[in-house]
């Protein structure tokens, strides 16, 4: 027989968190964006060496495994979107996208990519992708504003031709998300 | 996609202040800069004793030694899924480990990532870009949390249909399916269990 045990644990944490001597919510939230300020610098140079490595680990033939190149994509999505490095944000949110949807038509909860992935085109997409990230973060091979902004909308329009334009979430992933009122 | 919305967290009160200096948090990321960021948002909250990681067996090592209040998950990991950390920590992380509050942040948002962490046992799931403030209603909220914990041959985890409880309480509707007003009074008094019971066991009948 099966046996299910369903009980209601106390956490420490909430003991912990009631103590006297902690600060407001507000103040805890503005020292975390000090903190995150001081190292916005080092995080920022660090993209190269992501963006690099993410160059390194995909291999056009395909054998590089999906989940490799998404750990990369989204760890330089985080921190560029956290740092307000838009541009290289939304790219870099549009290929999250690409591979994130390859995921669900694998596991067949999502749309049907239009091609399989060993498909060229689909490679081809996401050596786009690597590609306009280095453009991106070097702004002598990015051009200007206008030309970076060509650049993420023409990434875009590569991955909404994938999964179609009601799936493509890089400007959603990108919006500024509201800090509870609260905190404010 | 998740989108915060006016009203989430409001069960704040003014002035209300939180204690996280003891709060033994674990953090597992793929490594820098994603757990330079999360060291830095805990110090900010006040928190000492953060144990970092980029590998499960290093967690588990960790886990293994030390009374944990809260888990921070990647569970994209070089080479490795987070969340088999985890389905460890709730099977066999010990007590207290295995009950704390599990969250997870990842900038995947598909419904079969989040659906996955969920059945792994994560209480909550963060996208990114971890926005301090969003972390820290999270984490309050998790802390706070009465649901209830089930350890089953096939889940073991906090309990996943939490859903049918509605906005946790002082928190607005949050969908347009949510109900809005009071519920109205219930026209007759509730059932005994005894009443339940009559209601779902089997009963032969005569013919």
């Amino acid at each position: 027989m099966r046996r299910v045990s369903i009980f209601h644990p106390e956490h420490r944490l909430k003991a912990l968190l009631a103590r006297p001597g902690g600060i407001t919510a507000a103040h805890a939230v503005a020292r975390a964006h000090e903190r995150l300020e001081a190292i916005s610098v080092r995080c920022l140079a660090g993209l190269d060496d992501k963006i690099d490595a993410l160059a390194e680990t995909f291999a056009p033939a395909g054998s590089t495994p999906r989940h490799v190149l998404s750990a990369e994509a989204s760890e330089i999505f985080a921190v560029a979107a956290l740092f307000a490095a838009t541009d290289i944000a939304r790219a870099a949110a549009s290929l999250c996208d690409l591979l994130m949807f390859a995921d669900e038509a694998d596991a067949g909860a999502g749309p049907a990519l239009s091609a399989a992935t060993a498909n060229p085109l689909y490679l081809g997409a996401v050596a786009v992708h690597i590609d306009a990230l280095r453009r991106l973060r070097r702004p002598e091979r990015g051009g200007d504003e206008t030309g970076r902004e060509q650049i993420v909308a023409g990434l875009v329009e590569v991955v909404r031709k994938f999964v179609g334009p009601e799936h493509a979430r890089a400007e959603e992933l990108c919006a500024p998300r509201a800090a509870p009122a609260w905190v404010l | 996609m998740r989108r915060l919305v006016d009203g989430d967290a409001k069960f704040e009160t003014a002035g209300e202040t939180f204690n996280f200096e003891t709060a033994n948090v674990l953090l597992l990321e793929q490594g820098a800069p994603g757990l330079d960021i999360l060291v830095q948002i805990f110090a900010g909250f006040g928190t000492r004793n953060c144990y970092k990681s980029v590998t499960v067996e290093a967690a588990e090592g960790l886990a293994r030694r030390c009374p944990l209040d809260l888990v921070v998950v990647d569970p994209a990991l070089h080479g490795e899924d987070g969340l088999a950390f985890v389905r460890w920590l709730r099977r066999s992380g010990g007590e207290p480990n295995r009950t704390i509050p599990v969250i997870a942040v990842s900038a995947n948002g598909a419904r079969s990532a989040v659906s996955a962490a969920r059945d792994a046992g994560v209480s909550h799931y963060l996208l990114k870009p971890i926005v301090p403030a969003v972390l820290f209603s999270r984490v309050v909220r998790v802390a706070r949390e009465t649901r209830a914990f089930v350890v089953a041959q096939s889940y073991v985890g906090p309990d996943r249909r939490f859903k049918s409880e509605g906005p946790p309480l002082g928190c607005g509707p949050r969908r347009a399916s949510d109900l809005r007003g009071p519920a109205a009074k219930a026209p007759a008094p509730n059932l005994s269990q005894g009443e339940i019971d009559m209601m779902l066991k089997p009963q032969r009948a005569n013919l």
